[in-house]
């Protein structure tokens, strides 16, 4: 498009230091490289620990102190656990779907309204937003939104895990500030060439915020693979089930019952805990890489190429 | 005989959590005469279920006892009897809530052990099955959407605050069905002593179903091999609280990491310096006393501390509280001489004795019993929960009612069977022994919780372990003739109903200050002072009306 | 839903002069309300589907507030229980636990907001500062896990490091010193929240102050350069106020949750150092309200935590525009 193309930018390539850019002291380099080492071992220590917990048996956890970070005698008992039966394959199945499908409606909403609320001029949009934003303070109790779901005629469907949590105020708020910083110039001369909202939308607006939008959907798709509260709210039939709210009943804690019948409760096998962290991380590994494009990349240069 | 024959008089407990809340309303201490209209609470015209020990014929290997100790198997029968003749159901549906400790079990069409029980039921049981951390939610979303199911758990702790209210405008009253002699119909459940079924009273109607358990739920376990090192071989030696006190410092080694106790200790010191069950009444006066207002919790907590600041819990304590799989860990790796659990948690292939065994085989873990002279016990595990039923006609009641005495089939039975292990060949094979063992396809398929629906007196059974199943056996022995009650079970103050776990945490929260040495045992007198003030003693005066209006009933 | 996360990082940026010329008021004036309307259809009827279901899902359920007034019983509902007027609020201001846990739970977000809320903001800057994109890529990608892990997991990997018998602890004992464990020192105990949020969260956090630094104009640092602006200068003057407006956005809106503190995080932590330090207004209403049923309680609670919340945002949103900035919403006049 040509309003894009007047504004091409030199790319903003992570892989080379730009021309204009001093070469870094050896000191900072040093305290930088100490950081990132520091960081990184900090996250992946424990992320080790986790899977390494969910291959080893109870006596070897129960000798580490609760994290083993070398299984001596790996296996996969704590997973075979968890995928017998059935029933977690699948939630998985309906947690997929759920997050594809809930993903999908939710950035396409909140896009929607991020631009229709992006430019303060247009009629309403001060109060609409004001009307987004309260519901982030608001919290009238789960037996209010019970109630609301079924009168709805929304409980025990599956339509009942995505519409009640359709749109976050927050990835609202954020959309629609980055919408708002798009260079005004190139909104301008779209308005000139005559192109009309929604075509200023699907051709200058989305082309340049691509980072913003993988974020978002990031998120999205993030809230839904997690989400059990609204399987546990509006839902009775056990098959619907999404992933979480099956993995979650694997590590219960049991704050419920008194002390004396404590024993009833079997404390949480820690391998399958673990394991069941490790289930519900790998989706997540597997989509992450391809939403991170958007982000090591310069949002211009993607704007152009796209 | 028509009163309970195993336990005394008014011994009834708490559904859970310790509390004041659920067992009740109104007076209903039961008088035990010899016709079949006792159990008959005073003042409130409710009578018990009469008692009709099912003739067992099975033979158990330790003799259960009048005083409520439960009978013992070393093996399992090998050719289970059949318990219940006629289906509940015929062909009809019910639909049931209940929580459960398990990952969620495999759907009808992928669970034999689940169609094997229909088919027995002869109908469908639709199911809602919550985890445990959850049932609360889940439970106050289905009340508040007038979604409850034919029949659902109740524990103490759901947040209904008037629990009597409740139950009269959405609960069946059993009476009609149950009382007396009416509950002959339903064989297994009329074996179910009356000290359960009084715990099933709700604002002076009989309201629930009982889950039955052990009556106490013990004094927590400790390490035997430790103790013997430091030269206590048996627990009577340890005649007070001051031998109980160089023990503990004898078995702490902090070089081998090594500590008397795990996380907490506080509820076995009251226990050993004898303090009461929540509340005291003085029978003369009929005054009430808060057991935060006795000498003895004052020295049990003052002990707590003692030992606390000698070091002989294992460090980080405090911080371990909310981490069960953390401090049992630790327990099991053998970093600690003592950790408090309940009973259930011993037995069985996932029990303490066995994993720890696998851990390192010198590790003898057994139940400990309170020593010294003044120690007691507390009946603190009478139920687990009881199942209440929707308000319904009598049909749908008279079916509810039919499922849950198949679901009280005594230990031994087909029906006990097939809801403890499944189908014989799919879901559990038969050991050398001819004792149940459970296959991977059977541990998915028993996660439908149709043992909360009703359960009959407990048996101990262990077939791996006739040592572990004897030392619990020979623990509830000591423990359940002197367990003592708290006498405001039965009456109803809905002062301590609406205030009990605010009052609850408050206690905890200065126990744990004190303890720690983060305050010292001047905090104690503030904390009663504040107890008092916040509810304890309109709380107080409630239950001694309550009490005076039943001792009255009672003449 | 919940609202008791510990304070979420994330970001953008935008430059005043780069909005498009907005029309004046004067000329909008001119237009009726029905002439506006029309032109503006295309971006109302984008807005449309989110509206519906913020009035439906989140305005509609707003009777539950009248709990905060009620002898809310569950079994009897909203309408059949009994109005207690303001009871419930006077028996919140009258208990002394209420304050302290007020005071408790400001303690751990103020700390939580000066010494967490930046952590995100550096750590993407350094992230953004490497110029290895394939070591930027990697340590994007496993920063982000530990949001991923539950609390009792982490709590637990906090145990081993500075409990009573962990990493620390042992650290010390060989150095010949006390031992020491922070998880039951009352004191310590806003920082080792912080801590584990900033374990937790930190790098989760990154990602939106990440794209808001991608979508500063290069131009910008080359034309800085040539002008002899170094490294510092360049961070001061183009990336710096190129992630404020994102940057005072989520400051603004962390604010919102100043009275909520992860709720399970301290639930698990809380009897490790006692109540005096560790009772916050969301585990004060769990156990004074909700545990035993007491839902009036827990309403006028949220009530209070909800009017204050917006009284903050509404007030931080206005000092923004004082600076210059945008906020969450644009100042009515502009």
């Amino acid at each position: 498009m040509r309003t894009a193309e007047t504004h091409e930018q030199p790319a903003a390539s992570a892989s080379a230091r730009p021309v204009w850019a001093e070469r870094p002291s050896r000191a900072g380099r040093a305290a930088k490289t100490l950081v990132i080492t520091l960081v990184t071992l900090a996250v992946i220590y424990p992320i080790v620990g986790v899977v390494g917990t969910s291959l080893s048996d109870q006596a070897t956890i129960s000798v580490n102190g609760g994290l083993v970070v070398f299984p001596t005698h790996p296996q996969l008992a704590a997973y075979r656990e968890i995928f017998a039966g059935g029933v977690v394959t699948r939630a998985l199945l309906v947690s997929l779907l759920v997050t594809l499908l809930g993903t999908a409606a939710s950035v396409l909403v909140t896009v929607g309204m991020a631009y229709g609320l992006s430019r303060p001029e247009v009629t309403g949009s001060r109060v609409i937003l004001l009307v987004a934003l309260f519901t982030m303070l608001f919290n009238p109790g789960i037996i209010a939104d019970f109630l609301t779901v079924k009168t709805l005629g929304l409980y025990d469907s599956f339509a009942a895990l995505v519409l009640p949590s359709l749109v976050s105020a927050f990835n609202l708020i954020v959309l629609r500030s980055f919408f708002m910083g798009l260079p005004g110039e190139l909104l301008d001369s779209a308005k000139v060439d005559g192109a009309g909202d929604l075509r200023i939308l699907t051709r200058v607006v989305l082309p340049l915020s691509k980072a913003p939008i993988a974020v978002i959907t990031l998120f999205y798709a993030v809230s839904y693979w997690n989400a059990f509260f609204n399987a546990l709210l509006y839902l009775q039939d056990a098959t619907k089930n999404p992933l979480p709210m099956v993995l979650r009943s694997f590590v219960i804690g049991g704050q419920s019952l008194h002390e004396a019948a404590a024993g009833e409760i079997p404390a949480p096998q820690q391998a399958v805990q673990m394991a069941v962290l490790v289930v519900a991380l790998v989706p997540i590994l597997c989509v992450y890489p391809f939403l991170q494009r958007y982000f090591t990349k310069g949002v211009l240069t993607g704007a152009i190429k796209g | 005989m028509s009163c309970s024959p195993r336990l005394s008089r008014r011994s009834l407990l708490r559904l859970s959590a310790a509390v004041g809340t659920a067992a009740a309303a109104g007076p209903l201490l039961t008088a035990c005469g010899g016709s079949t209209t006792q159990g008959k609470a005073h003042g409130l015209e409710v009578t018990l279920p009469s008692y009709q020990p099912l003739s067992n014929p099975l033979k158990p290997d330790l003799a259960g006892t009048p005083a409520g100790v439960p009978e013992a198997y070393f093996g399992y029968p090998k050719d289970p009897f059949r318990a219940v003749q006629k289906a509940p159901l015929n062909g009809q549906t019910l639909s049931i809530a209940e929580m459960t400790f398990l990952p969620p079990p495999p759907a009808r069409g992928k669970n034999a052990a689940w169609r094997a029980i229909e088919e027995r039921l002869g109908g469908k049981i639709d199911w809602t099955i919550v985890s445990t951390d959850d049932w609360a939610t889940k439970f106050n979303t289905m009340v508040a959407g007038d979604a409850l199911p034919d029949m659902f758990l109740y524990q103490q702790g759901l947040g209904i605050d008037n629990l009597p209210a409740f139950a009269a405008a959405k609960c069946a009253d059993l009476s009609p069905y149950l009382a007396g002699d009416k509950v002959k119909d339903y064989p297994n459940l009329a074996n179910i002593p009356q000290v359960m079924w009084k715990s099933c009273i709700i604002g002076g109607k009989l309201y629930g179903l009982p889950i039955s358990r052990s009556i106490t739920g013990g004094d927590g376990f400790y390490r035997h091999d430790l103790f013997a090192r430091a030269g206590v071989s048996s627990l009577d030696q340890i005649t007070d609280t001051d031998a109980f006190f160089r023990l503990m410092k004898e078995v702490t080694r902090p070089r081998q990491e090594v500590y008397g106790i795990m996380t907490s200790f506080t509820t076995i010191a009251a226990k050993m310096f004898g303090t009461p069950y929540f509340w005291k009444a003085d029978h003369g006066s009929g005054k009430f006393t808060a057991d935060v207002e006795t000498d003895e919790f004052r020295a049990a907590v003052e002990f707590c501390a003692k030992m606390y600041k000698a070091g002989v819990y294992y460090p980080g304590s405090p911080g371990l509280t909310k981490q069960k799989a953390k401090y049992i860990n630790l327990f099991q790796a053998g970093k600690a001489a003592y950790v408090y659990d309940g009973m259930p948690g011993y037995l069985g292939p996932t029990g303490h004795a066995a994993t720890m065994k696998k851990i390192d085989p010198a590790f003898d873990v057994r139940p400990f019993i309170a020593p010294g002279r003044s120690a007691v016990s507390w009946r603190d595990n009478v139920l687990f929960g009881t199942t209440l039923v929707k308000k319904a006609g009598a049909e749908k009641v008279k079916q509810a009612l039919a499922v849950a005495d198949w679901a009280a089939s005594p230990f031994g039975s087909q029906e006990y069977t097939l809801i403890q292990y499944g189908v014989e060949g799919v879901d559990f094979t038969r050991d050398a022994h001819g004792n149940p063992v459970l296959n991977d396809t059977g541990t998915q398929d028993i996660a439908v919780p149709w043992k909360f629906i009703a359960a009959p007196p407990q048996a101990l059974f262990d077939s791996t372990s006739a040592d572990g199943v004897r030392y619990v056996h020979q623990a509830l022995a000591t423990q359940i003739p002197r367990a003592i009650e708290d006498p405001t079970v039965g009456l109803y103050s809905p002062t301590w109903e609406s205030r009990f776990e605010s009052l609850y945490q408050l206690r905890n929260d200065t126990i744990g200050d004190i303890v720690t040495g983060r305050k010292s045992m001047s905090a104690w007198d503030g904390m009663v002072k504040q107890y008092r003030a916040r509810g304890g003693d309109k709380a107080r005066g409630e239950f001694e009306s309550a009490w005076a209006q039943s001792k009255k009933a009672a003449k | 839903m919940a609202e008791s996360a510990p304070p979420l990082p994330r970001s953008r940026s935008r430059s005043e002069s780069q909005v498009p010329s907005v029309p004046s008021r004067a000329r909008r004036n001119r237009l009726t309300l029905r002439q506006r309307l029309k032109r503006d259809r295309a971006m109302l009827l984008l807005t449309l589907p989110g509206l519906l279901y913020f009035l439906v899902f989140h305005y509609a359920p707003l009777f539950g507030y009248l709990t905060a007034f009620k002898d809310y019983q569950v079994y009897l509902g909203f309408k059949d229980s009994a109005w207690v007027g303001f009871a419930n609020f006077r028996a919140m201001v009258d208990d002394p636990d209420f304050w302290s846990a007020v005071v408790n739970t400001l303690r751990i977000t103020l700390t939580q907001l000066v010494f967490y809320f930046p952590v995100p903001i550096a750590l993407a800057l350094l992230l953004n500062s490497l110029v290895s994109d394939k070591v930027r890529r990697f340590v994007q990608s496993v920063v982000y896990l530990p949001h991923f892990i539950g609390w009792t997991i982490i709590v637990s990997v906090f145990q081993q490091l500075v409990g009573g018998t962990g990493v620390l602890s042992h650290a010390l004992g060989a150095l010949g010193l006390p031992h020491y464990d922070m998880m039951s020192d009352p004191g310590a105990f806003p920082w080792l929240l912080t801590l584990e949020s900033i374990w937790k969260d930190a790098g989760w956090g990154t990602i939106i102050f990440l794209a808001a630094l991608l979508s500063i104009d290069p131009q910008l640092y080359e034309s800085a350069a040539m002008d002899g602006a170094g490294r510092w200068r360049r961070m001061w003057h183009v990336t710096l106020p190129g992630i404020a407006p994102i940057v005072v956005l989520l400051l603004i809106l962390n604010l919102g949750s100043i009275l909520s503190t992860g709720f399970e995080q301290v639930l698990l932590q809380r009897d490790a150092v006692g109540a005096d330090a560790g009772e916050v207004l969301d585990t004060y209403v769990y156990y004074h309200g909700i545990k035993s049923g007491q839902w009036g309680t827990a309403a006028a609670v949220g009530l209070v935590k909800m009017l204050i919340g917006t009284a903050l945002v509404l007030g931080a949103n206005k000092v923004a525009h004082f600076f210059g900035q945008d906020g969450v919403y644009r100042r009515a006049d502009r």
